[in-house]
């Protein structure tokens, strides 16, 4: 399956409300981690976007925490999408998108309104406001395409398998663009329901780092544009998946199932390992995940490739930190740096990877990003730069 | 235009009884949900017509996936402090069935969870078809939603379509073909009222139109306002048939 182009691509999240200000932040070495925006009894520091306006009138049935995240961040490719849609047809102008926690703040807040008063609210719809689906039709608003549109869920994995949904989406010729990315939302659930699995850290996340404790949560949106053909700035070549089947809720010790879907993206591009030039790892800040993944990445390329974990500047945002790490990846090859690792020195000794604790000035033409899922759901996408 | 072959069609409702799910192990069983349980009893379905299981792509489309599993994570935070059941909250994602499915058969190739409202049927599909595009052979396709927990609604039964799809039919495979948006589609076929609401209600009429050998064109969602037309796709008899 041949590589498809990026055509655009737009940033979200709490390190700014705009790619450039993103970038930026990282370019600085300035993490977005701090307070949360809503009262959580979990003692942590999350990744808020520090803005969020309302959807516009017409779209206000469907607003949530969640659409508003996805209507922001799409909106700067919205004109690109367009171009897209009268270049191929709006009709071959594909949907897919990476979600995890969906609606779930809203239902959240139904439910506890429903607690109160005994009564369900009836401003809440549960297709609009909790569903997955929510998502999708809010980006097809905002952008006019009119394909085929859908979610992949498999946590946080979810924008990184959505890389290679839309791939195979162009490659049986259902569409010829996609608008492909993830969107997540902070919300009380993932906040609780990870600190009751004793993965949250008290202070901003530190991967790979000697004394990392845990994960900090985040929220954002992360979208790009994908053509058959096209003036990309980069271009999506390969992604491999794998499945752990050894745990719900923990890696695979020796990272076996990371390691198969980073080999499956190689072989799948045809790219020998020893050209990637960096790795955007997972890295959650959890002892069990940065083990296992270094295990992984360390069996495959060795010392070789530079690797950045930036979890640190934009928390772990789950369903939206697949295609938001895939996107990091494109910036190292479009502008030759990668950001320093935040937190990860002192590095915890022997994981045996060039893990980047300051910014570096890099060049090469292929780079990798990985994201490890709930389920045993492991995806490695191989980016590379623009003709 | 893609044409593929349907091999196996299995069903899953609660005119079944509960679901045995005896791909997975007691233990687990015990602690899977509802959804899991109906997903692993047609993938066994799909095992029993012939489909290697541990080595097919696997395409889960559910709309509202882990519902169950969810609202009680929602109750718990209402009535509680502290952190959330970890077993609830691992519990809870859409990708819950199929890694559960991965631990219990071993399988660790690709697979995936999918979801799209009353659309999920057709997008579960648009995957299939995107992996058969890949040279993929075989993939074990299936269509799932539990009942909606009280408050939420509308009410349905549970409902768990799972389907062989071949790339390369064989002269004996039902044929699906030509599947595409269409302007002027048929009207939904109707299904059983304790199954309306469900999400992958379509799916059942899908399982219906290839256990019956009936040709013809099948509505795979609903006409689509903001589209002006719908997912369709024609069903073909077998050569041999």
């Amino acid at each position: 399956m041949g590589p498809v182009e990026i055509t655009a691509y737009a940033l979200v999240n709490a390190l700014g409300d705009d790619t450039e200000a993103v970038i930026s932040a990282l370019e600085r070495g300035q993490t977005g981690l701090g307070r949360a925006p809503f009262p959580t009894e979990v003692p942590t520091v999350v990744g808020a976007i520090a803005r969020l306006d309302p959807l516009p009138a017409t779209l206000a049935d469907w607003d949530t925490r969640q659409a508003r995240i996805a209507w922001h961040g799409v909106a700067e490719i919205v004109e690109a999408s367009q171009r897209a849609a009268r270049r191929w047809g709006a009709s071959r102008v594909g949907l897919v998108i990476g979600t995890s926690t969906g609606g779930i703040g809203a239902t959240e807040g139904a439910w506890a309104r429903w607690k109160q008063s005994g009564e369900w609210p009836a401003d809440f719809d549960l297709q609009r406001h909790h569903a997955m689906q929510a998502t999708v039709e809010v980006v097809r608003a905002a952008t006019g395409a009119r394909g085929p549109g859908y979610v992949v869920s498999t946590a946080c994995s979810s924008s990184a398998k959505a890389f290679a949904s839309a791939q195979r989406m162009i490659h049986a010729d259902l569409v010829d663009a996609v608008i492909v990315g993830g969107v997540d939302s902070l919300c009380d659930t993932t906040l609780r329901g990870f600190a009751g699995l004793e993965l949250t850290s008290t202070r901003a996340c530190r991967p790979f780092a000697a004394d990392r404790d845990g994960i900090s949560i985040g929220e954002g949106a992360a979208f790009a544009l994908l053509e058959r053909r096209g003036q990309g700035v980069a271009r999506l070549v390969a992604v491999g998946e794998s499945c752990d089947a050894y745990h719900l809720s923990a890696p695979h010790p020796e990272g076996a199932g990371a390691r198969a879907a980073i080999e499956a993206a190689l072989r799948r591009g045809g790219i020998e390992a020893a050209r990637v030039g960096t790795i955007n790892a997972h890295a959650t800040g959890t002892k069990l995940n940065d083990a296992a993944e270094a295990k992984a990445i360390a069996a495959v390329f060795g010392d070789a490739p530079w690797v950045v974990a930036t979890k640190g500047y934009t928390g772990h945002m789950l369903g939206a930190a697949g295609a938001t790490e895939v996107l990091f990846c494109v910036v190292a090859l479009e502008r030759g740096w990668i950001p320093a690792s935040l937190g990860a020195d002192p590095i915890e000794p022997g994981l045996g990877l060039r893990i980047a604790t300051m910014r570096t000035s890099i060049e090469t033409d292929y780079a990798l990003s990985t994201s490890f899922a709930f389920g045993g759901s492991n995806a490695a996408v191989l980016v590379g730069a623009g003709a | 235009m893609t044409a593929f072959g349907v091999r196996t069609v299995a069903v899953w409702t609660a005119e079944r009884g509960a679901p045995r799910a005896e791909l997975l192990p007691a233990q687990q069983r015990r602690r899977c949900s509802l959804l899991t349980r109906m997903v692993a009893e047609v993938m066994a379905d799909l095992r029993d017509g012939g489909l290697a299981i541990a080595e097919a792509p696997l395409v889960c489309g559910t709309g509202f996936g882990e519902i169950a599993t969810t609202a009680a994570l929602l109750e718990q935070m209402h009535v509680e402090a502290g952190g959330l059941s970890p077993i609830r909250f691992a519990g809870s994602v859409h990708n819950t069935a199929i890694g559960q499915l991965a631990i219990a058969i071993g399988h660790r190739g690709r697979s995936t969870a999918v979801s799209a409202g009353v659309h999920t049927l057709a997008m579960a599909l648009v995957e299939a078809i995107g992996l058969f595009a890949d040279e993929v052979d075989d993939v074990a396709l299936v269509l799932a939603d539990e009942p909606l927990p009280a408050p939420l609604q509308p009410a349905h039964d549970g409902l768990a379509v799972g389907l062989h799809l071949v790339r390369v039919p064989t002269p004996t495979d039902m044929v699906l073909a030509d599947f595409g948006p269409r302007r002027e589609p048929p009207p939904l076929a109707r299904v059983p009222a304790a199954i309306a609401g469900n999400p992958c209600a379509a799916a059942w009429s899908l399982a219906q139109s290839i256990r019956e050998r009936r040709a013809g064109t099948l509505a795979l969602e609903p006409d689509e306002p903001a589209r002006r037309s719908a997912m369709c796709i024609d069903f073909r008899l077998p050569a041999s048939g």
